[in-house]
């Protein structure tokens, strides 16, 4: 039960965030517009005024989509490249509006101040930059590393004709158990920072890693409840976008409001994510 | 009388076994070749000796002073060959990785040794490197009927997998292996003009080409082996040296292959009368019924629609992964197919594989097409009835992939490397395998072919269609059709079941698409609907007439006008459904030579909507987006993918980012 007070903590200031969460929400959908938009009105551009958009009820019709010929080379081309820009582009604002969050949640006394928000998060902007970057290196690292013991172990196996299943179970596994360790490091490090309130990203990983594996149990354990019930919400929210979805104008409408309304409750998991850490650090300063 | 002497001559000779019945109760071709054959594999040095003895009948009344034979192995004999050169990637590096089969001893039947004249051939690109065809002058020239008897003995040194044939340590697929007869076309046959041996090199995109024949064979392999092969199983006994020898026996079929490895495990299952055995590796159980279900759907719809699997054996392999190369080919009575651990159950491609080569068995099997120079006519046609299965069988709309997500038709998997293919004007389907240019054969041979007919389907409808190939059948099975015998059978269906609606024959349809390199677009260019004004014209009142200038607008009659365009070469009958806003609609027939077309209609309804092929019936059509118009386009469906994308890619970058 000791867990939970983390747990209860990291909740309540994840919902005095709301309006933090809901400035995320609306400048994601802003940067996801201006690619998605843009893509739509070529689309109904090059379909015109057929009435092939019929097939296309059902799901995806591959058959339209080689008969979009030419038009599909650069509707994927200016897509593919508008998508890059909304990864760059997204990676530094969730970098920035990280920096404001941590600083909302220091204080669960505090109420909710926008300025404050935007404060922190160009206060910690750069060194939030690197503590991602460095972060996000050692999980793709790691991934790496797996992935190649997986094929190593696939390859083995391939004079038997093995598959790759089982190799990919323990794969996912092993990272599914990493994976939470390294967010801890992750939150632990910004949490401090923007506790101490000085650009010290490299000392912030340090203390990061410290403090996981200081109070490594207690820590993981809030880690990992919290990863499992953010996973679970994922699988749910990725199994009601990629459904078949309704037909109707107004059908259509809502699924947008409710994967909308599914998001923001994406962002606020998140939240409790981050004030869950912050809520254990103060618990435990260093 | 020619039968006679024939049966006599094998009988002396000592090949009467191949002229007995022991898989079926009577032949099923005029067997003009036939073989026997005792090989042993050397596991550990990659080879194959054997002896061989086999004839060949002059159904001729040439006089013919040659045989020609395939030595197909020797398309891995060095980067030179005529295969690796159209293949244009050499992947055997080593001297034992190399593949090739030497004649040790080639004798008549009279003791003569032929070996001495015999000179290799390279009839297609007179390439001096090349070894794949052999010509060995007779001591006595063949008269019709008579049957030249040759013995001999050979050493093929399997090459390490990359294409159809070869090892990969302890595994072997053993095709192309022993020198075969090429075929000798007597005048009439096919597009022969005069009796000549037809006996193409080993080629990059084909391999067959040859008569029904009965096959005497006899495998000795090391006794842990488990061997599959083309025949029929008739005995296994073990003998000395930790070795055991395999009895079997084909009749009627145009090759003969085998494999052997010792981690196979092997399943039977049967359907109707035919036995049907399964190789695959132990850790592969998982696919096993997919096989088996995959093979008794296309016996059941060949069967019923096509005509009798004949023999009452079938070999399925599936190959492990270091026996990649040898997957996805085709033996009659023996195919490979092509799957994996753990493919899902709505990907179907292991099916897709397996139908698709098992179709082989009736196009170029039993109706023994040219490979080398009608490909279409064996990988055309079989990828058209390839995908009438797999759709029926699997769902007409995801017959290859059936993911709620994303579904993928067999039709559309062909369509789609044709219609969106910027070389598909580049050659039409009237060329020779090796002669599709810019690796556009597989584009043009299979599947424009493919949906060449499909098209043809949709405009004869699909009874019309299963009665041409039942009449193939008939007419053609064991049998040498061309591509010219097969559309006449089906100009002569088409004729007797809709008379001269679509003219004399139906030479029009094939010289267009399948021999031509126009494309098939139509498009619906416009919808014009206007306000009809009162009448005016000259009106004849009494003594005067005089020009009536109505100035008044009707509010309930209208002009509408549809504007059609042909966009293509390709001119084809289609169906044009008309619908107005009253709920009417009119279907039109337009013969679809017309450059425009326009359809006037006058009267108190609107058009609404215009669909030219509305049951998408003309596959060959490369653009369907521009098929249909409608006044009220409906947008929902793409906003539905849109709002779905926005979602997806929040959930993304929220995501990725820590």
């Amino acid at each position: 039960m000791k867990n939970m007070d983390p747990i209860l903590s990291g909740m309540i200031r994840s919902v005095k965030s709301i309006k933090a969460v809901l400035t995320i929400w609306i400048s994601t959908l802003i940067l996801v517009s201006l690619v998605a938009l843009p893509l739509k009105s070529s689309v109904n551009s090059v379909l015109g005024k057929s009435m092939i958009t019929e097939r296309l009820k059902d799901g995806i019709d591959v058959d339209v989509l080689a008969d979009l010929g030419s038009n599909l080379k650069s509707i994927t081309s200016s897509f593919t490249t508008g998508l890059f820009l909304f990864i760059l582009g997204g990676i530094l604002l969730y970098v920035f509006f990280n920096g404001g969050l941590f600083t909302t949640l220091k204080n669960d006394e505090e109420k909710y101040s926008t300025a404050q928000f935007f404060r922190g998060a160009g206060i910690h902007f750069w060194s939030f930059l690197i503590i991602s970057f460095i972060v996000s290196l050692i999980i793709i690292f790691a991934i790496m590393i797996f992935s190649g013991i997986v094929l190593l172990i696939a390859q083995a196996g391939t004079n038997a004709s093995s598959g790759l299943r089982t190799p990919l179970i323990i794969l996912i596994i092993i990272s599914a158990l990493v994976l939470p360790i390294m967010l801890l490091v992750a939150d632990y490090a910004r949490a401090w920072q923007v506790k101490a309130n000085r650009p010290a990203a490299f000392k912030a990983i340090g203390i990061g890693f410290r403090q996981t594996f200081r109070n490594f149990l207690s820590s993981y354990t809030v880690m990992f409840i919290l990863v499992f019930i953010q996973v679970n919400f994922s699988w749910l929210m990725l199994k009601f976008i990629t459904g078949k979805g309704p037909q109707t104008g107004f059908g259509i409408f809502l699924l947008f409001l409710l994967s909308q309304f599914f998001f923001i409750v994406k962002l606020l998991l998140r939240v409790w994510r981050y004030g869950s850490v912050m809520s254990m650090l103060e618990k435990h300063p260093q | 009388m020619v039968r006679a002497i024939f049966i006599l001559i094998i009988m002396i000779s000592g090949l009467e076994c191949l002229n007995s019945q022991i898989v079926n109760p009577k032949p099923l071709s005029d067997r003009i070749t036939g073989y026997k054959i005792d090989a042993e594999l050397d596991a550990k040095a990659k080879t194959v000796t054997g002896t061989m003895e086999a004839f060949w009948v002059n159904p001729s009344k040439d006089i013919v002073p040659d045989i020609q034979l395939h030595m197909y192995l020797n398309a891995f004999r060095s980067n030179k060959s005529t295969f690796f050169k159209e293949g244009g990637r050499f992947s055997l590096n080593k001297e034992n990785e190399l593949g090739w089969i030497n004649i040790l001893l080639l004798n008549d039947n009279k003791g003569n040794d032929l070996k001495p004249a015999m000179k290799f051939i390279s009839p297609d690109d007179n390439n001096p490197d090349d070894m794949t065809a052999l010509d060995i002058p007779l001591q006595q020239p063949a008269k019709q009927g008579d049957t030249v008897i040759i013995k001999v003995r050979f050493v093929s040194k399997l090459p390490l997998i990359v294409a159809r044939t070869g090892y990969n340590s302890d595994f072997f697929f053993v095709a192309q292996w022993f020198p075969k007869f090429g075929v000798y076309e007597p005048q009439g046959m096919r597009y022969s003009i005069k009796g000549a041996w037809n006996c193409h090199q080993f080629h990059s995109n084909s391999e067959f080409y040859a008569n029904h024949s009965v096959y005497d064979v006899n495998l000795t392999v090391p006794k842990e082996y488990v061997v599959g092969t083309g025949g029929l199983q008739l005995d296994e006994k073990e003998i000395d040296g930790g070795r055991k020898v395999i009895s079997t026996r084909a009749e009627d079929i145009v090759d003969y292959a085998w494999t052997a490895w010792p981690g196979y495990s092997v399943f039977k299952d049967q359907w109707q009368n035919v036995k049907i055995t399964l190789l695959l590796p132990k850790e592969r159980k998982d696919q096993v019924s997919r096989q088996f279900t995959a093979v008794k759907h296309a016996l059941e719809y060949f069967a019923k629609n096509v005509g009798p699997y004949p023999w009452p054996h079938l070999t399925i392999v599936d190959p492990p992964a270091k026996g990649n190369g040898s997957g996805g080919m085709e033996y009659t009575t023996l195919f490979t197919s092509d799957s994996f651990n753990g493919i899902p159950d709505y990907i179907h491609l292991p099916e897709m594989a397996s139908i698709h080569e098992f179709g082989h068995a009736y196009f170029m099997g039993i109706l023994a097409s040219n490979e080398f120079e009608e490909p279409w006519l064996d990988e055309g046609i079989n990828s058209f009835w390839e995908e009438r299965i797999v759709d029926h069988y699997y769902g007409a709309d995801g017959g290859l992939l059936d993911h709620p997500f994303l579904k993928i038709s067999d039709q559309t998997y062909y369509r789609l490397p044709y219609t969106s293919s910027p070389g598909r004007q580049t050659v039409s389907n009237a060329e020779y395998s090796w002669n599709y240019s810019h690796g556009t054969y597989g584009m043009i041979s299979y599947s424009k072919a493919a949906i060449c007919m499909h098209t043809l389907m949709g405009i004869i409808g699909e009874e019309t269609m299963n009665e041409v190939f039942k009449e193939y059948y008939q007419r053609w099975a064991f049998r040498y059709p061309s591509g010219r015998d097969f559309i006449n059978v089906v100009s002569d269906v088409v004729k007797k079941v809709h008379g001269n609606r679509f003219g004399q024959d139906m030479n029009w349809f094939f010289d267009q698409t399948l021999y031509g390199t126009g494309i098939c677009d139509y498009k619906v260019s416009s919808i014009r609907n206007t306000r009809a004004t009162d009448f005016e014209g000259v009106i004849n009142e009494g003594d005067s007439i005089r020009y009536n200038k109505s100035l008044h607008i009707s509010d309930s009659l209208y002009t509408s006008i549809v504007q059609l365009d042909r966009i293509g070469e390709v001119m084809l009958p289609e169906d044009v459904l008309i619908h107005f806003n009253n709920g009417e609609q009119v279907l039109e027939l337009w013969n679809g030579k017309e450059r425009f077309k326009d359809y006037t209609y006058t009267g108190k309804r609107k058009v609404d909507w215009v669909k030219i092929d509305p049951d998408y019936k003309i596959k060959m059509d490369v653009n369907y987006i521009n098929n249909s118009m409608t006044l009220t386009p409906d947008k929902k469906p793409v906003r539905r993918y849109i709002d779905k994308l926005i979602a997806f890619m929040e959930f993304f970058i929220n995501i990725i980012s820590l």
